[in-house]
């Protein structure tokens, strides 16, 4: 938690101290790519490894799966409301 | 990009089950620990140099903390309707709910303070919901909107989907969702003890 909010103010910093070269962020966005996917695939093993939890799949997963479905549509549902209601006070306050 | 990440996890999860040894597995939680600090680093200077996200952001208020409450309560919502399709108490699914994508704290804590058995399916939905958020937010952003596109993500909008948040989406937007993810990741340790004691 720490180490990950740490990350994110020093990058924020260095990137507002405006001390990076410009050709450097074509670099950045490929690292950060590059960085997203050997954390998917590390994330995947982390489940592979476990054979508990793969034992417990079919067991539990239909429970955790049907939760995990209602919960997202719950929450995108819910945002997409406050979305709706930003635009239309955001077009209210342009009126 | 989908087809990709699917492949890239399947990858990771038959890696995981024929090739990576077992006593491996603290060394790849390591391996997640450094690849998230690395990719929250790399986002946080294109935070940083784009000063309009900034600026917008401070226009926004308080108005944005609207956002990690629709996603909190529109999951608890959406987890209690599960109570009609299975077998579970209202205080169970929402507790797995509660989650919010956080699998590791939501699973401990959870198998710790009720049941194993409810904090192995905790622990499972989480996961399903990272990986779903995955495969939906590029989908979500095309056809319901940036802003709405945030919510499956729950409390990993700090973390682990920013970077694909930022990709698809835009620095005032993945702005939005770290300050969402979080205000989530804050509220979940005590959400989760307030309803398992409903």
């Amino acid at each position: 938690m720490w180490l990950i909010l740490l990350s994110l103010v020093a990058g924020i910093i260095l990137g507002a101290a405006n001390i990076i070269a410009d050709s450097w962020f074509k670099h950045l966005d490929k690292g950060i790519t590059i960085t997203l996917f050997v954390m998917l695939v590390a994330l995947g093993a982390q489940i592979g490894i476990n054979a508990e939890l793969l034992a417990n799949l079919p067991l539990l997963g239909w429970r955790a799966a049907v939760i995990a479905v209602l919960s997202i549509g719950g929450s995108v549902g819910a945002l997409w409301l406050v979305a709706c209601r930003w635009t239309a006070y955001a077009e209210r306050e342009e009126a | 990009m989908v087809y990709i990440i699917i492949g890239t996890v399947l990858i990771g999860i038959l890696a995981g089950r024929f090739i990576i040894p077992e006593f491996f597995a603290p060394a790849l939680e390591l391996v997640v620990t450094y690849a998230l600090a690395l990719m929250i680093f790399g986002v946080g200077i294109d935070i940083g140099r784009s000063r309009n996200a900034l600026s917008s952001l401070k226009k926004l208020g308080w108005r944005v903390l609207l956002v990690p409450l629709a996603v909190a309560g529109g999951s608890l919502i959406g987890a209690a309707s599960a109570t009609f399709v299975l077998e579970m108490s209202l205080k169970e699914v929402l507790a797995v709910g509660a989650g919010l994508g956080w699998y590791s704290l939501s699973g401990v804590l959870i198998a710790q303070m009720y049941s194993v058995e409810l904090g192995t399916i905790a622990f499972l939905s989480n996961v399903f919901r990272e990986l779903l958020a995955f495969i939906l937010i590029p989908i979500l952003v095309g056809c319901v909107g940036k802003l709405a596109a945030i919510a499956p993500g729950g409390a990993t909008t700090m973390d682990s989907t920013l970077p694909l948040i930022k990709k698809v989406t835009d620095p005032q937007t993945a702005l939005i969702a770290f300050t969402s993810g979080f205000v989530l990741t804050a509220f979940i340790p005590f959400l989760i003890p307030v309803l398992l004691a409903l």
